[in-house]
């Protein structure tokens, strides 16, 4: 599935890591978009309606114009034409109507679909994190939850309506046509067939420039981002010519993108613009020659001229969205990849075995893979964590420790081998009962842009406030946020760098308190804290996994010396297991990991 | 409107005159439109008074001339308009990257990232249809009117001033519905970016949201978001259609008025047959540049909102006010440091982060800053750096107040490695330019070797010029660190300051890092706020902070015999009663 256009990628752009560039017609792209529409159908069907009947009110009253001014030059007298022109002017309102109603029921359509697709891409985001995740720039997944969905906005206001009345709407003139003369009607149909082909000659082209200039689009984005981002280091550099340089060749190159884009869209404008007026001249010429050979009444003259250009404005129309459907498709392209994705595991049972659950945890001969990966992430693990016990994985950045507590989580399922809670394999829990046995405190805590309070109840959301402030006293958090001029209202994003790293910890650590579930991972910071901070997250730690199963990927040797079994992971596999005195006698692995760690330790003990 | 149209064409005046050109162009094509309905009307009028056919040749070939001279205008205009709004759309982001830096990390923290990106990419872009398109069109559109209308007047007076009102009524008309549309707009961009941030939270966050089962309630509230801002889009577009149907209505009245004064004034004779196709043909074409405005209008109502979004960012005031213009010359190289009294507290917050903090630094010396979260140690490179001012206090670089120095020249004297370095979306040699731009690759191999990074370097897949993903993350941290002291090297400041460098990196590093650290800090004045004992020990004083102020400095074996706050961190660091 891969085409020249994903190589140019670098792994930069904005969309390429979602979904890969298709070889489908544009029809068939913008056609995976019709179930996203729903039960919004019969909307269209009404916003159709409106704009046929819009379209014909206009044919209609375009015409009598034609045929009073027609009349009136043939000498008519203005009672002769009272009539025309009182129909005229009753044609207005329901003109003016059927156009609000067109527009405003596809609005609403389209907006209700919008709605609904986002829907769908945050349940796909959820089916398919965290794995999806690791792979791909968060800005990307942003930019595909609202952009993607904003873009097929077109595609539901803008282009299903008019297309289908751009289908209807000539027919009804071609038949109107032929009622005064077949031979006119013989003329227009070749020129509206060749104008609705229009989008197709540069198609090519067209999805060219929509990609080049969704790539240096999300270039853009992403430099700008990263200007935010890397402020500091900017600032300390003193680098501001260089990244204003930079900025600027990402702007020429975008501008060069858009004026591609601009300059096809105005050579496709002058195309249909150059055949409409063909089918123009074409009914004029012809029409002339039947006047004079006394085929066409004279009056009629006009209004056949009339009723052909008409004929051409819903065309026109669509030619003129199809010119961006480009975009339109790369944006459905992703949006169905992303939604077609299968959830990397799946529940197989639909309820948990019964009985209690023992939090008694296994892991047998367990190798697993990352998908696309040669090498396993770890091969032939084996531990177990018996009830209430405490075991820590010890290892190098990249040995397989985060791998094996995913594993348990059941982020991943296992290539080989099993993961096993109670004596039953991860598999047979549906996943949300899974989860209820097992809290997280992840490495990175990651807080949401709501109140601290709002953080920690994530744990539990039907929790008081009285809890979650036990909680947070219990993980030594109460203080320091007791000590923010808003407490725990404060609304996190607004602290953002100015929350160290151990505060957030010990946020992680209160949210998992608050949910109090039987077995807990932890998966500890690579960062050292100052001293005062391990002492205070050790102590919310010993306070977490007081009465819990724990699983704690280890770097501190605080941590490590309290767990009542260490498993050493060298390279995905597992190198020694045994307390830490034993490893320390043993020399191997454990001893070489830790070696500066225990060099002061060793020291000050000695 | 008009005022954030000035606002982003202040930096550029051509651009008015570029905008001209567009009008210019768009008035021509306007022009070919009357002119080939001139000619249509005359066509029309020679068949139905069965005038000899033979001179349609000329005619058509008159048509074929206008359009072939439509075809190449609308070429180049459609071609140019991008080309204009990206002179004006470049010095806006300019403008925007130039204030964040004024304003620096320091007030630009407090900003959130979801909205700042939708700016500075997404609200840019908009000025694309208002520039390029909206603006000219205006203009355009009111003299085609006019210029339309010209010939029918000339025709009959009556029927041209009546259709010319109509056409302009019809513009005129969203003045009424200006403000609900303003308002809602507003409203509408509003909940837009607060979707954008909560759902750029979400799906970032969303492994914490599914480890806890939180992920469906999650999911609701985005959907209640989603929900609203569904609501404010459908207001937004009533209240559109609302003011565009007022103008829609001026269509046909105008049309059919015309018809009717036309047909009557033929029948009493006021105007001639050809006359009457004239006004036949041209009410048409002086209706035509309003519907291209209502067009252009509706392609460019986005950018109203986003521009005020772009506006409030340029008008916001640096809180560090860089007054000094000549750079004083250092009387010692390295320079001394001094911070007096220092007294700080962070906007957000009610204890001050720094209450009466002195201290002295001898050139040359390496002073090591301990104590516990929130005692104060980071704020005093921010202040040192001046990403804040102090509230009260100061702090001297070479016996001379900071705010003495020119913003810049303060940060060149200044070197620091934080815990957490930034890696910018480029290649590992990008990276390290950044810190001096014009190195040699002799410079750069040497800074490299220094900060005992050129092993990894070489192991990289295309060595300096392997790209470095989102945010560095491709590299570990001890890799990131590695390279943040060779940036240091590079740009050889003579004051240095590493801020917990070696906290993000596992203990099987630590060795190289604190290696190539001893390197960097030869022969400059070194500030190390850090708690790993190995770095502290080195150092020529370690000075212990506690609630924003010293609580007592010396010798590691000074402090450690002092049995005091050190001596107590100490212990717990390790585990170990002192």
């Amino acid at each position: 599935m891969t085409t020249p256009t994903h190589a140019h990628g670098h792994g930069h752009s904005h969309g390429h890591g979602i979904a890969p560039v298709s070889g489908r017609s544009l029809v068939t792209r913008l056609r995976s978009l019709m179930p996203l529409l729903g039960e919004h159908r019969r909307l269209i069907v009404v916003a159709y309606l409106a704009g046929v009947l819009h379209q014909l009110l206009l044919l209609t009253s375009s015409g009598i114009g034609a045929y009073v001014v027609a009349r009136a030059a043939g000498g008519a007298s203005l009672d002769q034409l009272t009539g025309w022109l009182i129909a005229l002017g009753c044609l207005i309102v329901p003109l003016v109507v059927m156009s609000v109603a067109d527009s405003t029921s596809a609005h609403v359509a389209a907006f209700r679909a919008l709605a609904d697709t986002r829907a769908k891409v945050f349940a796909a985001f959820e089916r398919l994190s965290p794995g999806y995740m690791l792979e791909r720039r968060s800005g990307d997944l942003g930019s595909a939850a609202v952009s993607d969905v904003e873009q097929i906005e077109l595609f539901f206001a803008h282009t299903l309506s008019p297309l289908a009345v751009a289908s209807t709407v000539p027919v009804a003139t071609t038949v109107a046509l032929c009622w005064f003369d077949w031979r006119l009607a013989c003329v227009l149909v070749p020129v509206l067939l060749l104008l609705a082909s229009v989008p197709a000659w540069l198609r090519r082209q067209a999805e060219l420039h929509g990609h080049e200039l969704r790539d240096s689009l999300g270039r853009m984005s992403a430099d700008s981002t990263d200007t935010f981002q890397g402020l500091r280091e900017l600032v300390n550099f003193g680098a501001h010519a260089q990244r204003l340089g930079l900025l600027r060749g990402q702007g020429a190159r975008l501008a060069k993108a858009k004026s591609g884009h601009g300059r096809r869209g105005g050579i496709e404008y002058v195309a249909t613009d150059t055949i409409a007026l063909l089918g123009i001249l074409a009914v004029l010429v012809l029409g002339a020659r039947l006047v004079i050979a006394g085929d066409l009444d004279r009056s009629l003259f006009p209004v056949a001229v009339v009723l052909a250009a008409m004929a051409m404005l819903p065309v026109l129309k669509v030619t003129e969205v199809a010119r961006e459907l480009s975009m339109v498709a790369s944006s459905a392209d992703r949006i169905t990849t992303l939604l077609d994705t299968p959830a990397p595991v799946s529940d197989l049972v639909s309820r948990a075995p019964a009985g209690p659950v023992v939090p008694h945890v296994r892991f047998d001969d367990v190798t697993f893979s990352y998908r696309g990966d040669q090498r396993p992430a770890v091969r032939e693990v084996g531990f177990e964590i018996r009830p209430g016990e405490t075991v820590a994985l010890v290892g190098r950045s990249g040995a397989g420790k985060s791998t094996c507590a995913n594993l348990l989580l059941r982020f991943w399922d296992v290539t080989a081998g099993s993961v096993s809670v109670g004596g039953h394999d991860v598999r047979d829990f549906p996943q949300e009962d899974l989860r209820r046995l097992m809290t997280l405190v992840p490495q990175d805590t990651f807080l949401f842009n709501t109140s601290l309070r709002d953080n920690i109840r994530l744990g539990r959301a039907d929790a008081s406030d009285d809890e979650v402030e036990a909680a947070a006293r219990a993980a030594q958090a109460h203080e320091f946020i007791a000590a923010l001029p808003e407490g725990y209202d404060t609304v996190a994003g607004e602290l953002g760098a100015l929350m160290s790293g151990g505060q957030r910890q010990r946020i992680a650590i209160a949210r998992a308190l608050l949910k109090d579930a039987p077995i807990l991972v932890m998966d500890e910071a690579v960062s050292n804290l100052d001293a005062a901070s391990e002492q205070a997250v050790g102590q919310a730690m010993e306070e977490a996994r007081h009465g819990r199963t724990t699983l704690v990927i280890a770097h501190r040797l605080s941590t490590i010396r309290t767990a009542d079994r260490i498993v050493v992971i060298v390279d995905g596999h597992v190198a020694e297991t045994g307390t830490h005195e034993e490893l320390l006698a043993a020399g191997g692995a454990y001893v070489e990991l830790l070696a500066s760690q225990l060099e002061g330790f060793v020291e000050r003990a000695s | 409107m008009w005022s954030t149209i000035k606002l982003f064409v202040s930096p550029r005046p051509r651009a008015w005159v570029e905008m001209a050109g567009l009008v210019l162009l768009t008035l021509l094509v306007t022009a070919t439109y009357v002119g080939q309905g001139l000619v249509i009307a005359e066509l029309l009028f020679r068949v139905f008074s069965s005038v000899d056919a033979g001179a349609l040749l000329v005619s058509l070939t008159v048509i074929g001339v206008l359009q072939l001279a439509r075809v190449l205008l609308v070429v180049v205009r459609d071609w140019w308009a991008p080309r204009v709004s990206a002179r004006v759309k470049e010095a806006v982001r300019e403008g925007l990257t130039l204030k964040l830096m004024e304003i620096g990390p320091g007030q630009a923290q407090r900003m959130r990232t979801g909205d700042l990106q939708s700016t500075l990419v997404d609200s840019v872009e908009l000025l694309d249809p208002l520039l390029g398109r909206f603006v000219p069109t205006a203009a355009a559109s009111v003299l085609g009117s006019c210029l339309a209308s010209v010939y029918v007047i000339a025709v009959d007076p009556v029927v041209g001033l009546v259709v010319l009102v109509c056409a302009l009524l019809a513009p005129l008309s969203k003045l009424f519905g200006e403000k609900a549309i303003r308002e809602r707009g507003s409203r509408w961009m509003v909940s837009y970016r607060g979707m954008y941030s909560e759902s750029l939270d979400a799906v970032q966050g969303m492994g914490t949201l599914k480890a806890f089962n939180a992920s469906g309630r999650r999911g609701r509230e985005l959907m209640e978001r989603g929900e609203r801002f569904c609501r404010d889009s459908i207001g937004l577009m009533v209240a559109w259609c609302g003011t565009s149907s007022v103008a829609a209505l001026m269509v046909p009245i105008g049309t059919t008025a015309a018809v009717a004064l036309g047909s009557w004034h033929a029948a009493t004779g006021v105007v001639s047959v050809a006359g009457l196709f004239t006004i036949l043909m041209l009410t048409r074409e002086t209706f035509r540049p309003m519907q291209e405005l209502e067009a252009a209008y509706h392609a460019a109502y986005h950018a109203i909102p986003a521009g005020q979004a772009i506006a409030e960012v340029l008008r916001l005031e640096p809180r560090v006010p860089d007054a000094a213009t000549t750079t004083p010359v250092l009387r010692q190289n390295p320079p001394g440091l001094e911070f007096r009294d220092l007294r700080f507290c962070y906007p957000t917050r009610s204890v001050p982060a720094l209450d009466g903090f002195g201290l002295t630094v001898a050139p040359g010396e390496r002073v090591a800053i301990v104590g516990r979260s929130g005692a104060g140690k980071s704020t005093l490179l921010g202040l040192l750096m001046r990403y804040f001012d102090v509230d009260a206090g100061s702090v001297r670089v070479d016996g001379r107040d900071i705010r003495e120095f020119p913003l810049a020249d303060l940060r060149s004297l200044v070197g620091v490695v934080a815990q957490d370095t930034y890696l910018f979306h480029g290649t590992v040699r990008e990276n390290l330019l950044l810190a001096k731009p014009g190195a040699t690759d002799e410079e750069i191999g040497r800074a490299v070797s220094a900060a005992q990074a050129s092993g990894f370097i070489a192991r990289l897949p295309q060595g300096f010029d392997t790209v470095v993903g989102e945010r560095g993350l491709k590299l570990s941290g001890g890799e990131r660190q590695r390279i943040a002291i060779a940036r240091a090297l590079l740009k050889d400041a003579p004051v240095l300051v590493l801020d917990e460098p070696t906290s993000s990196i596992d203990a099987a590093n630590e060795a190289e890092i604190t290696q190539a650290l001893g390197a960097l800090t030869r022969g400059r004045t070194t500030i190390v706020i850090a708690h790993r004992l190995s770095t502290v020990r080195d150092a020529d004083r370690i000075v212990v902070m506690d609630s924003g102020r010293v609580a007592e400095f010396g010798s590691h074996p000074d402090l450690v015999a002092r049995k005091g706050l050190y001596a107590e961190l100490v212990a717990t660091q390790t585990g170990v009663p002192a």
